[in-house]
This record gives C-alpha cells, structure tokens and sequence, in this order.
C-alpha cells in the first residue's frame, strides 16, 4: 500500500483514461461521485461540449418510465426513485420479506444533471442499470432489507482511503473529497478534473479485492451495464455514459466469460418517484451512499449556478451570521465572535493548504469562536444549530402524475387539510379535543389512521386508550407529528389494500378480524374500528360477527366481550351522541349468549372463580344500567336456576344469592337467613365458608352491616378453625374484605370490636400511620406472602 | 548535572532548527515558525528534514486532534487567547508547552494559578528594596510572565487559570482586549504595549474547579479548545510507549518498553475511564481521573521498580500495585470497583488469552 507509484502504473492509468474520456470516440464515460456538486459542475460542461446523441446513467432500468418525471421542472430535490419488491414466491429468502431500496437525487446530483440537460437537449436518457429485483435475485450474501443504490461503501471506506486521508492531513475521505475536488470547481480543466477523479478510482478499485461476495452484485451491475451500452452502440455514434467512477474503471473492459445474470420476477417489483429529504440524505443519519452536510453543499450549488464569486467564503459567512442569530436566542454572542470565527475558517483553509475554506473550516471556525466552556458539558446550542443547517431540515417534492399511488396523494392533501407539516421534518405538536370539536374528531381519526397503519408519522404522547380501556378520564389528545419519507414509502407498500387510507385500513382490520382466535379482541376490533371511522366495517362483516358471536361459549370472553361493547356503546354517545344500531344489537346479543353460560360455569374451578364471579357482577351491573339492551328476565332466570341447586362453586353461589338479592328476588330476612345457613353448614369446611363469603361481599357486602348475625356467624366460623385451617382460608378472607370501601372497614372493625367487648381504641385507626409502620406493614406482608408461597398455598403470580 | 525535565524548546532544538531553516511559510509577526511549520513541529512530519547536512525526523508529539492543533495554532495567531480545557492528564499542558516552544521559544513565560495568586505573580511587582531606595523606577519593577509576554511579544502561559479568584482572573480582560498593560507607579512611562507575538494560553481542568466561574467577559477573550481523552487503545498504548522510553532515556535507564504490559495498561485506563470493556460488558465508573498521563507515570512507577528492585523486568504484582495507588487517588471508594473489574473483565480474557492476562489477573491479591 505504501509503496511507490511505479511508472508502468501511471502511464497504465493515463492510457485507460485517454480510451474512456476521448470526444471522439464513440462512447465517452464519466466518471462520478454519488451527489458531488464539482462531478456535476464538470458534467454539465462535458455534455456541451461533447454534444451526444444519447445519455447512458447509471440507474435501475425498471425505472425508466420515470425519467419525464425525474427531468421535470416541477420536481424539486431531494427526491428518490423508491422500488420495491415482493418476494411473496420466496425466490430471495424463506421469509418471503418485502424489499425496499431508494435511489435519491439532489439538486446537484450528477445522474440528475444528466437527465435534465437531456431533457433540455431533447435527447434520449436511458437507466442503465440492473432493476431492484435483479438485484436482489443475483446477490451471493444474504439481501438487505433496505437498500440504497450508489452505496459502493466498499471501494471508499477501505484501507487506502483512509490512508490517502491521513497522508492529506485530513480526518476522512469526505474531507479529502472536498479538498481535491470540490473547493476548486471551476479552477481545474475539464479533461483534468476527469483523469484526477478517473485516477482515484482505479486506485481505490485496485486496493479492493474482487472476488468477494460482496463485490460480485458489483460486477454482476456492470456485466449489465455493459450490455446496455453495448446495445447503445449499435444505434448511436456519441454516447455518453455517467456512472459512479468505480464502475467506469470495469466498464471499459468486456469480459472474457460473461456473467450470468439471473432472471427476477418483473411483477413482484415496482417503482415510485418520492420525495426525500435533506437530512436522510446525510449520511451521518446512516444512508451510507450519502453526502455529509447536503444543504450546505446545495447552497455552494445555487451560488455556483449563479455565477458568483467567492462561493465558499459566502457561504460560509452566511452561516456563521444565522447560527450567530440564533444562538442570541439564548445566549450572548457578538459581532467580535462573528468576526473571530470567520478569521478562523479563512486561516484553517491557508493552514491546511486548502483552496477555499470547506464545511470542516466552518465547523471548526464556529466551534472554536462560540463554544464557551468544555465542548462534554457545556451547552453547544450554537454548534447543534450549525449542523442542522449544514444538513437541512426540508424535503423535497415532485410533480403529480401517474407515478404516485392515489393512497399517497390522499395523505398528503390531508395533510394539508389538516394543517400538518409535510414540508420538513420538524415535529409538530397538536392537541387535540375530539369531544368538544367536531375538527378535532376528524383530525384525530386521520391521525389514528396512520398511526394504525404504522407509518411512523404520528405519535400519542397522551391521551385516552379507547382500545385498552386507559386513561378514559383525559379528554385530550397529544400528539406529535414528524414527517419523513418513509412515511410515503409505506403508504406506497400499503397502497395494495386500496386507493384510500380508510379503504386500507378496513383492508387490514378484515384480516384481524379474519384471524381472531378469542372473541374477547372482538370488542377491541370493534372499537378500534370505531376510532379508525371505517364504521362501514360494522355492516360488511355484521353476520360473521353475529355468527362468531353465537357460536362462542366461553363465559369469560363473553363477558369481557359486553364490558368492551359498553365502553364502545359509550364512546360513541359522547362523540355522536347516539350508539351505532349494529353495537347496540350485538351488545344485547353478546349479553344473551353469556347469560346463556351462566349455568356451564357454576361448577367454576378456584382457578377461574375469581374472575367469573367479577364477570357475573358486572353482568349483572349492565342489566341495571339498559335494562333495553339486556334480557334481565333471562339473567334472573339463570340466576335463579344457579340458586336452585346448590350444588356449585361456593364462591359462584355467593356472588348469585347477592345478586340475587340485589335484583329483589329475595328480601334481607330471607337473604341472611340463608348466608347463616349456608355458613352453619360450613362450618367443618372454613375454605368453603370463606369462599362463599368473597362471593357474598363481591355482590352485597351491605349484608354485613344489615344484619349484624352474619358478622357473627362469619366469627363462629372463625372461632372453629384451628391455626391451618386458618391460614389456608385468609388469602380469601382477605379479598373478600377488597370490596369494602376505607369507612366500611372502619365501620366494621366497631363491630367487631363491640361483639368482642373490646375497647373501641383498639380498632381506633384513622389511616394515619407513620412511615415506620408502613415499613413494617411491608415487611411484614412480604414475609408472610413469602412463606405462604413456600407452602404452597398461594400461586406465584399472587 | 542535568536538567530533571528540560523545557521543550531544549528537549526538542534540532527539530526546531530544522523547521526553522526549512520554513517558507509566512509568519505573523513575532513567530519563530510559520502556522504551517508549527504544526509539523507538533504533529510530525512524514519526511526528515534537512539540518547541516543530517536528516532530521520530525516527530509526533501530539497523538490524537490534529484539527483541534490547527485550531489552537490559528487562534494563537489571531487576536483572542487560547484556552485549552479538559480532564486532567489529556496533555494540556503539554500542548501548551509544545505551541509556545514553537511559536516564539519559549514555554518557561509561565504564571501557576492557585488560590493564592495574585496581581503581582501574574503582571509585575516590585523589588521593595529598590524601591524604597530609588523610588517607582523601571529598574524597581519585577516584571511576571504577563508583563515578559508583552515586552517581548512571546506566548505567555497560564496554567490551572480557573483555580484562581475570579477578580484575579478578571485582570487579564482589560489586557486582552486594550493589549496594554498599566504601571501607575511609573506615571507617564508607565504604559506598557503588547508587542506583536503577544499571546495567553490558559489551562483549566474539568474536574475540579469548573470553568463555569470565570466570568463571560473573560471567556469572551478566549476561544476554547477541550483536549479530551485519547479514543483509541493503540493509540493510547503508543503514548505510553513514547512517554515512557523518553522518562526512562532522561533518567538513563536501559531498559526496553514492555509491549505487552503497555497493551495490558492501556487496556484497562481505556476500559476503567469509558466503563466498558472490549467485550462490551459494563464496568462500574470510577470516580478517580484514568488519564493516560496516570497510566503513564504507572507503568513508569512499575519500571524504576523493576529495575531498581527486580531483574528490569515489570511484574504484574508491582503494575497492579501502582495502578491500586493511581485509582485510590481521590476515593478509597473505587477500590472495590477496581477489584469488581478484576474479578469480573480480567478473570474471563485471562481465561480467554492467558499469559500476561493470566499473570495480571492473579496479580489482584495485590488489591488490598
């Protein structure tokens, strides 16, 4: 690597340069880098002097039929050529994944350049290289998911780049690129600039080995380009081919065995024109094919396209003046900081024997003139600011036609509908009171749309979770918003379930609802259904739902089911005021179906008690709330038929006679006679009576205070246990006392303590403790928790 | 006899003169080097340089920022001062003694800051004797480093600034800005202008007193440069290297640089400063300062040992025993984390690798 240039390499390198960039010859090439406004300067030049009869670039050729669209006045940089590929057919991989690969112009992006002058001259244009799905097909590694063309980080992130760098005094190869090539735009002849960027790359092709799997798609890409250059001949006499430079080196050379190119699947691909934006083009936000810093290098393009002088010391003073305006904001900085910074920048350029001062001279002058303190731990307001204008916050856009997908348009009107920022990637945040208004509403669906859709534009920072039930208290909504392009290429992907973001949306929600496993998901389906606005969905599916419904026989999920559908039912009076008829008819029937299981689980195991007695009761709470929706007469007859035979779950007979109470089927006399029965008899089996007594409380805990002989038969039961029996039943004894609100325990514990003939002191407990007992409470309370569980008397998830 | 640490102007005045008869740089007023000669002289060159006929190589004796070198170097030659901020032990000193060294000279124009320094260490004070026997004359007056910069138009040096009282600190604003100094004693003689080639480099650590004191019309007067901690462990290693051949040379020690114990050392400096191992494990951040300053003077520590003591060879014993002192600098606290660091990161590369690991790891019985 270190060695010296030998002669025989140099004259070989002039002798190839001289064959590919000859105006005489019938094909010219030449060479680029990706982005590199001195490569597209010198390109320009070379078109008009040359003059040829058809333009060959480097570019997937299944996106062809977007040249008028890409040369076109009305798009502005940065945009991309987004394709895409299906392998449903798993002809890639097994995981039949969908890829995604973006090739990206900038205003000064070479293979633009050379499209619009061709456009200008109104001469052919033609994309040379392999399509996507080509690319993909013929790879020898594994493909990436995410793909971005021009990224031949191989030939430039290497060994001999880096020391290249370091021989130059510069930190990387980026900053080698700017000082050789770009800050002298202009100053070198053409056929100079050319054989210097031709030379590089031989080298940095020379220094990295070929037979890589990684290199093979390379030359699989130039064995194509070859190909169509070939083909170019036979019909043109001035042909001028426009590829990254590394590829122009190989272009040159037939090869003896051509490679064999396989075949791909033209229909599993497609290609959109999208906009992009400046920062996805730096490459320090990870597009590796990228350029540091696109804005500022745009801002040298329009000064250069203007003609003017001086462009980098102006521009350079133009930022250093902005961050300077903005940095005031916060804190002082001065017209001496200015001046000392732009000093710097011009020194730092003499220093390192630049041409002009660069972005490097920039940052470094900015960073040394505003920065006050240790760079680690001082606030670098000023510096941040800088950088987020040296790569720009905007993004692009491109002419309406064909090319886009009608979902995509849809997004972007809504947007602007909705006043929402697609013009940079700034985030926006919006607040939003849908009960309030009726914009809001609308505004808050489109947003749940796309957050459904998973696009990554919007986020809900707070507010109520309809579809988990959470903080229904707020009736707010946060959100943050933030454009960025892979928004679009998502709604592109997307855009196969339908024409509209509401038409893909039911297209997805009909595949959730086609592969629900539990009935329970129904309710939230639904109610997603309802904050997505595809209402339409209730009517398309109403008899598969209905018949889901009824065939469904799981008490559990029915009852979570109802709960669901109330909640929905009550979403929608706040919004609409009124219920959607199709809810309301399956909340009844859903109602009915559960009552109808209330029999099948009377026999419920401890494991599932617990929670089918809570359903129960809730059950029974909506048939009080809309005794219209809900067969109560059939409720109470399934209740009542529970009672008859008692022979059940004690706990599930608890919770029935309480409700059974509740609903006045019995009076107080007769209801506690039966809780004392029930205890007297169970009396030889405590786990029996305190199960029965959870039951009791869960629905008519007000039993305890009306009727003072249950306390007591409830202390008889007590009395009877020895110390085992005792704690086996006090994890059930101690739910049973959940129910009870703070002022019904203290109440209780009067009674206790006046059947006891205790002082009243004692149970004296205002809920004041100190921090101590609190302590001591929890130790205490782990402690016991704890052994029980090593005696296995409570489950580990208690 | 010879000198313990001789200034850098001395240590290094065949490269200087090279430099020197070999510059074709402009230079601004004052500077015994162009910019550009400046900066070969503290980051090195490729080539030697010709002197009398004798190849003079040029080295690297800055390792890391070159950019922050240049900028330092362009501050120098403007109009405002240049402070160089940073952890203790990342050669701000050094650099500082390097810029002066090359742009006028000399770096012994130096003021300490401590708490204790006042106006006359840093301007000028009097010969009292003098003074009372002839009155305010020029002769009367003692001038400090401050005072020596100006009249001659050299670097002046300001080590540790921030550990100063801030009024103190204060008294260089009027001098940066107006490049005059003012002697009332002397009455109408008593205006002294900065020559060309006047300038301050200041010092001021992290870790201790912050920076956060000086006042903003001081920082104002200064650009700010921070040294940080060299990022890369070979980098860090052939520091130590250097550092210690060029110690052990001064103290005429024949001894050769154990590689393999500077790999161990940087290593761990590297590991124990970023609380990460190489391997990705997460260390527990000592509170103590792991610059490479401190690994050097450990691993030096460990080779007067090794030869004073031992066969010229460094024991790992001896290494971890310097390190456990380097460590428990500032807090007997970082004790048990050293050790966790042993048990934990050393334990599995010394069963990965072995050999010196093996001895480094088994050296932790030293920890006590």
């Amino acid at each position: 690597m270190g060695s010296v240039l030998q002669q025989s390499q140099i004259t070989q390198v002039i002798e190839q340069f001289e064959q590919s960039f000859h105006f005489q010859n019938q094909v010219v090439y030449f060479p680029i880098r990706h982005h590199s406004p001195a490569c597209a300067w010198y390109l320009k030049q070379t078109i008009q002097e040359y003059q040829p009869e058809i333009i060959l670039v480097e570019g997937p050729s299944d996106a062809q039929h977007l040249i008028p669209y890409i040369g076109s006045s009305q798009a502005q940089p940065p945009f991309c050529i987004y394709c895409s590929y299906d392998d449903r057919d798993k002809h890639i991989s097994e995981e039949a994944q969908r890829y995604r690969a973006y090739y990206p112009f900038l205003a000064y992006s070479p293979e633009l350049i050379a499209i619009q002058c061709a456009q200008q001259n109104k001469i052919p244009v033609q994309l040379i290289d392999l399509p996507y799905g080509g690319y993909l097909i013929n790879q020898k590694s594994e493909a990436e998911v995410q793909y971005h063309y021009g990224k031949d980080q191989i030939y430039e992130v290497n060994q001999y780049t880096a020391s290249l760098a370091q021989k130059m005094g510069c930190r990387s190869f980026a900053e080698f690129w700017e000082a050789q090539y770009e800050l002298n735009i202009g100053k070198k002849p053409l056929k100079e600039f050319v054989k210097s960027v031709f030379a590089l790359a031989y080298f940095m092709r020379k220094t990295t080995p070929e037979d890589t799997s990684e290199n093979w798609i390379h030359r699989v890409r130039e064995q194509y380009m070859r190909d169509n250059i070939s083909q170019a001949m036979k019909q043109y006499q001035r042909i001028l081919v426009v590829t990254g430079a590394f590829h122009t080196i190989a272009l040159l050379h037939s090869l003896d065995n051509p490679l064999p190119i396989k075949p791909h699947q033209s229909k599993a691909a497609a290609c959109y024109l999208m906009p992009y934006s400046f920062p996805e083009m730096d490459s320090r936000s990870g597009y590796e094919a990228g350029v540091l810093y696109p804005a500022y290098y745009q801002q040298i393009w329009n000064r250069l396209l203007k003609k003017q002088t001086g462009i980098y010391l102006q521009t350079a003073l133009h930022l250093i003046i902005k961050t300077a305006h903005y940095a005031r904001k916060t804190q002082i900085v001065s017209i001496p900081d200015q001046i000392n910074s732009y000093q710097m920048v011009q020194m730092l350029a003499q220093l390192r024997n630049k041409s002009n001062p660069g972005v490097y001279e920039l940052i470094d002058g900015v960073r040394s003139s505003f920065v006050k303190g240790d760079i680690n731990s001082t606030a670098t307001f000023e510096l941040d600011f800088l950088l987020k204008l040296l790569t720009g916050m905007g993004v692009g856009s491109i002419s309406i036609g064909d090319c886009i997908p009608p979902v995509v348009l849809e997004f972007r009107a809504l947007c602007a509908k909705f006043r929402l920022r697609t013009s940079s990637i700034e985030r926006q945040q919006v607040t939003l009171d849908i009960v309030k208004n009726p914009a809001h509403y609308e505004k808050s669906r489109f947003l749940h749309q796309l957050l459904f859709l998973e696009t990554g534009f919007c986020k809900l920072e707070s507010g109520p979770d309809y579809v988990n039930g959470t903080d229904k208290n707020l009736v707010r909504e946060q959100w943050t918003c933030r454009y960025s392009i892979q928004i679009e290429t998502k709604l592109i992907d997307l855009s196969v379930y339908g024409a509209s973001i509401v038409q893909v949306c039911s297209s997805l929600i009909q595949q959730k609802f086609e592969k629900l496993i539990q009935i329970s998901e129904l309710g939230k389906l639904l109610t997603m259904v309802q904050i997505l606005g595809v209402e339409q969905f209730y009517w398309d599916y109403q008899d598969a739902i209905l018949d889901a419904v009824g065939k469904e026989q799981n008490f559990n999920q029915l009852c979570s089911l109802v709960n669901q559908l109330r909640y929905l039912v009550g979403m929608q009076k706040m919004v609409h005021q009124e219920a959607h008829p199709f809810i309301l008819q399956l909340l009844s029937k859903s109602f009915y179906q559960a009552c109808q299981q209330i029999l099948l689980v009377k026999q419920a195991t401890p494991e599932e008690e617990q929670q089918v007695c809570i359903d129960l009761n809730q059950l029974f709470a909506f048939s009080l709330e809309d005794p219209q929706l809900c067969d109560r007469a059939f409720f109470q007859q399934q209740i009542a038929a529970v009672l008859e035979n008692s022979f059940c779950n004690s706990r599930f007979y608890g919770t029935s006679l309480a409700i059974h109470y509740q609903q006045g089927c019995i009076d107080v006399t007769l209801f506690s006679e039966q809780i004392l029965n029930y205890l007297q008899t169970a009396i030889q089996n405590p786990e029996q009576a305190a199960s029965f007594v959870c039951g009791i409380f869960l629905a008519g805990r007000d039993i305890l205070f009306s009727d003072v002989r249950v306390l007591e038969q409830l202390d008889q039961v007590i009395a009877s246990m020895n110390d085992e029996e005792f704690l086996t039943v006090l994890p059930n004894l101690r739910y049973a006392f959940t129910s009870f609100l703070p002022a019904e325990i203290k109440r209780v514990g009067t009674m206790v303590a006046q059947y006891h003939q205790l002082d009243e002191n004692v149970s004296d407990f205002d809920g004041a403790v100190t921090q101590r007992q609190i302590e001591q409470g929890i130790r205490v309370d782990s402690f016991v928790t704890k052994q029980l569980k090593n005696w296995g008397w409570l489950s580990d998830d208690k | 006899m010879k000198i313990q640490k001789p200034l850098m102007e001395m240590r290094y005045q065949e490269e200087l003169e090279a430099l020197r008869v070999n510059d074709t740089g402009s230079r601004p007023a004052n500077w015994r080097l162009s910019p550009k000669a400046v900066r070969s002289f503290i980051l090195g060159t490729q080539q030697p340089l010709e002197l009398d006929g004798k190849q003079v190589p040029i080295t690297t004796k800055f390792y890391g920022d070159s950019a922050l070198v240049e900028r330092a170097i362009v501050t120098l030659a403007g109009n405002r001062g240049l402070m160089l901020v940073g952890e203790p032990g990342t050669a701000k000193t050094m650099l500082s003694e390097l810029l002066s060294a090359a742009i006028c000279g000399n770096s012994a124009n130096t003021v300490q800051g401590t708490a204790g320094t006042s106006e006359d260490s840093i301007k000028y004070s009097w010969n009292y004797a003098m003074l009372l026997a002839k009155g305010p004359v020029p002769e009367a007056l003692v001038p400090a480093p401050v005072y020596i910069g100006m009249k001659q138009g050299i670097i002046t040096r300001f080590e540790e600034i921030t550990r100063c009282p801030l009024e103190i600190q204060d008294s260089l604003i009027s001098i940066l800005s107006d490049r005059v100094l003012n002697v009332p004693e002397l009455g109408e003689d008593g205006v002294l202008f900065a020559n060309e080639g006047f300038n301050i480099i200041a010092t001021a650590n992290t870790r201790d007193k912050g920076i956060n004191e000086m006042s903003s019309a001081l920082k104002r007067r200064f650009n700010f440069e921070t040294v940080e901690p060299v990022k890369s462990i070979t980098l860090e290693g052939k520091i130590i290297s250097q550092q210690c051949e060029n110690l052990l040379k001064s103290a005429q020690i024949q001894m050769e640089i154990q590689q393999d114990v500077v790999e161990v050392l940087a290593t761990t400096f590297h590991e124990l400063r970023t609380g990460a191992s190489f391997e990705k494990a997460k260390i527990q951040p000592l509170s103590s300062v792991m610059s490479t300053a401190e690994a050097v003077s450990v691993y030096y520590q460990s080779a007067l040992d090794a030869y004073y003591y031992g066969d010229k060879t460094i024991q790992m014993d001896t290494l971890t025993e310097n390190l456990m002192g380097a460590v428990m600098k500032e807090t007997k606290e970082d004790l048990p984390k050293l050790k966790e660091y042993f048990n934990g990161v050393v334990h599995q590369r010394a069963q990965r690798k072995g050999g010196i690991w093996e001895a480094y790891y088994n050296s932790r019985k030293s920890l006590k």
